[in-house]
């Protein structure tokens, strides 16, 4: 199961942003952001496979569960490497707490089962939370050639 | 545990599910939701709650019950004229109540949600699924983000064409044909519409039985072709839009508030399109069908405020029933929050939604039907209740209706901008619970011109007053046009300091 966001149908509600926050203390994880002012996307952790926060980590803080990468913020101690090496930006230092914080996907936030906050609110399905599988068979039904950006693939061009 | 409610912020009126202790701790995230819908509980145990009456002395001081009630049956039994003042987010019961104590005391009934005199066929959401055309008023994906992905599946997974009327290029016009009018214009356009529709005889041939189908052919062609230019949208440009609507068979026009509502039900009418409107509030039909009307501006000497924002109405007197403290009142009287009492809701299609309470008021918190009950008991010796339920003016509404547009606003050299605005939130909790200052945006243009970057502290003047909001510079929007959202009146000239 993987956070897959389709580029074609996020309309920058910023209803993301909120779940997150209201999961995470407050912390978003995920950012909105309108580039040109009329193409909106959605920011948040891809997850990398071969991720250099993980490896960037001084204190092993940063671990992989299943497919996701977490930061185990007890050992974290703010030294900021991985925010610095991320390559998309998404692992944000929190001056207040003084640990680096990154999305983990809702791993033991929600109950089991359940998708991540941000996937679940999203009201046009823009972000999903399902199996490459699916997301395929949902980019099917639709009459377009869907550009799919998954968590893992990147796709925003800058100009 | 898991308790289930509606949201109230609007009238989608989308499920709730929050999770529950002995008191509730948070949204439990199980379907679509905007942010409005996400922070809506937050109200329950808010900072800023009303916990207990209030009265404006210079300050606002606490008193007792019986004080306000006393204050309020004084001043009731003293007013020339009272009025009501309901917002839609009022459950069934509350306006059930409210409409009988305004009968009782000879008050009038007011609300925020505008007078459509819409004839055309009423549609619900389920039509969303299956038109075969959209034509989008305003901005419904930002006032209504749950809707969008409604309407963004009809378009990609049935090939639904999406058309979009508005003078600000937002989040709908990034998914549909935009026809971009100058400020205020639209109801031109849609007048421009019928124009050309009748013109090349591309009407369904049964809107000739409709009421005043002659007399709207005999108008449209007397409206002269220079006025054109007051829309600023070319006959040219409009003739994809109205060949379109002739062609399909099952057209749906969204009307969102914001847009004006002249002209809809013509342009429905030509078609054969179905109307899903969009009040905002979730109980605004309700109200409608309770004889509520706009308030037109007559100052009255005591208003009754119901869950609606104070500056809507001009009185003398103000009595705000609220559930968060909130200046701009003389009385302010606390109600219990959404989640608190047993509510019906009614939505665009006339289904009702009855929800349990899911959590205990404050304790000097007490329930809208219970404070007028009281309230009648004491002023009984003045009143006398009259029989005869609201007007119902229904059977007005049918048939073509011939009004004349406003053209777009004057500007001068003292307020050189023109204003488009429309509501963002219908419940004014929202005020409160939102997470980012409220904003205005510009062309970066204008903006080049004052010195204006984003993120600055901006006040806005115009006639009317002053509201200081925080810039962004947005190239959507026309030069020489400023989008100022909640902003008063739907479209103004403004000037900037």
């Amino acid at each position: 199961m993987e956070l897959y966001f389709d580029i074609d149908l996020c309309i920058g509600c910023g209803a993301c942003e909120q779940a997150c926050a209201e999961v995470n203390r407050g912390e978003k994880r995920i950012n909105v952001e309108l580039f040109e002012g009329r193409f909106p996307l959605s920011g948040v952790c891809r997850q990398c496979e071969n991720s250099p926060c993980l490896k960037a980590c001084p204190k092993d803080a940063i671990k992989r569960v299943g497919d996701t990468v977490v930061v185990n913020e007890n050992l974290c101690i703010g030294c900021r490497s991985c925010s610095i090496v991320c390559p998309f930006g998404n692992i944000e230092f929190r001056e207040l707490r003084h640990v680096s914080t990154k999305c983990d996907e809702c791993i033991g936030k929600l109950e089991d089962g359940r998708k991540p906050a941000c996937a679940s609110v999203c009201p046009t399905g823009a972000l999903m939370y399902c199996e490459f599988e699916e997301m395929e068979a949902i980019a099917a039904r639709a009459r377009r050639k869907r550009e799919m950006v998954g968590a893992r693939l990147f796709a925003w061009r800058p100009k | 545990m898991e308790a289930k409610t509606v949201c109230t912020h609007c009238c989608l009126l989308c499920d709730l599910y929050l999770e529950k202790g002995r008191e509730i701790e948070g949204v439990s995230f199980r379907n679509p939701l905007c942010p409005k819908g996400i922070l809506a509980w937050r109200i329950t145990y808010h900072k800023r709650r009303l916990l207990y009456p209030m009265r404006r002395k210079g300050r606002y001081e606490r008193i007792s019950w019986e004080r306000a009630l006393a204050i309020l049956s004084r001043k009731l039994k003293a007013a020339r004229s009272k009025a009501a003042l309901v917002s839609g987010t009022c459950s069934g019961e509350e306006i059930s109540a409210v409409s009988s104590f305004m009968r009782a005391v000879r008050g009038k009934l007011y609300t925020s949600f505008p007078a459509l005199g819409l004839g055309g066929e009423r549609a619900g959401l389920e039509e969303i699924e299956r038109c075969d055309l959209i034509f989008a008023l305003g901005e419904p994906f930002e006032q209504f983000p749950v809707l969008a992905g409604r309407v963004l599946r009809a378009k990609y997974e049935r090939g639904v064409p999406l058309f979009n009327l508005s003078c600000r290029a937002g989040p709908t016009s990034w998914f549909s044909q935009l026809i971009q009018p100058k400020p205020g214009t639209e109801s031109w356009v849609l007048l421009h519409l019928a124009k050309i529709l009748i013109e090349r005889g591309l009407y369904k041939k049964e809107c000739e039985r409709e009421e005043g189908f002659r007399k709207l052919k005999e108008f449209l062609a007397g409206v002269k072709e220079e006025t054109f230019e007051l829309s600023g949208v070319a006959r040219s440009a409009l003739e994809v839009p109205a060949t379109a609507l002739s062609r399909s068979a099952r057209a749906l026009i969204l009307w969102t508030p914001g847009v004006s509502p002249e002209w809809v039900s013509n342009l429905a009418l030509l078609v054969g399109a179905k109307i899903l409107v969009l009040p905002g509030a979730p109980n605004a039909t309700l109200l409608q069908a309770a004889g509520a009307g706009p308030f037109e501006g007559e100052k009255v000497d005591v208003a009754l405020i119901f869950r609606e924002d104070p500056r809507k109405i001009d009185a003398s007197f103000k009595v705000l029933f609220t559930t968060f403290e909130e200046s701009g009142a003389d009385l302010l009287l606390p109600v219990p929050a959404f989640t608190e009492m047993s509510a019906t809701y009614t939505d665009m299609e006339g289904r009702s939604t009855t929800v349990p309470p899911i959590s205990d008021p404050p304790p000097k918190v007490r329930e809208i039907p219970d404070i007028l009950q009281r309230l009648s008991e004491k002023i009984r010796p003045g009143i006398s209740q009259t029989k005869g339920g609201p007007s119902s003016e229904t059977s007005s509404g049918k048939g073509f209706k011939i009004t004349q547009p406003q053209g777009p606003p004057k500007t001068d050299e003292r307020f050189p901008f023109a204003v488009v605005t429309q509501p963002t939130y219908f419940n004014p909790e929202w005020k409160i619970l939102r997470p980012t200052p409220e904003f205005l945006e510009l062309h970066p243009a204008d903006a080049g011109k004052m010195g204006i970057k984003e993120g600055d502290r901006v006040v806005v003047k115009s006639a009317e007053g002053e509201v200081e909001r925080v810039a962004k510079v947005r190239p959507s929007i026309p030069e020489g046009v400023l989008y100022v959202p909640d902003f008063k009146a739907l479209v103004a000239s403004l000037g900037v300091r």
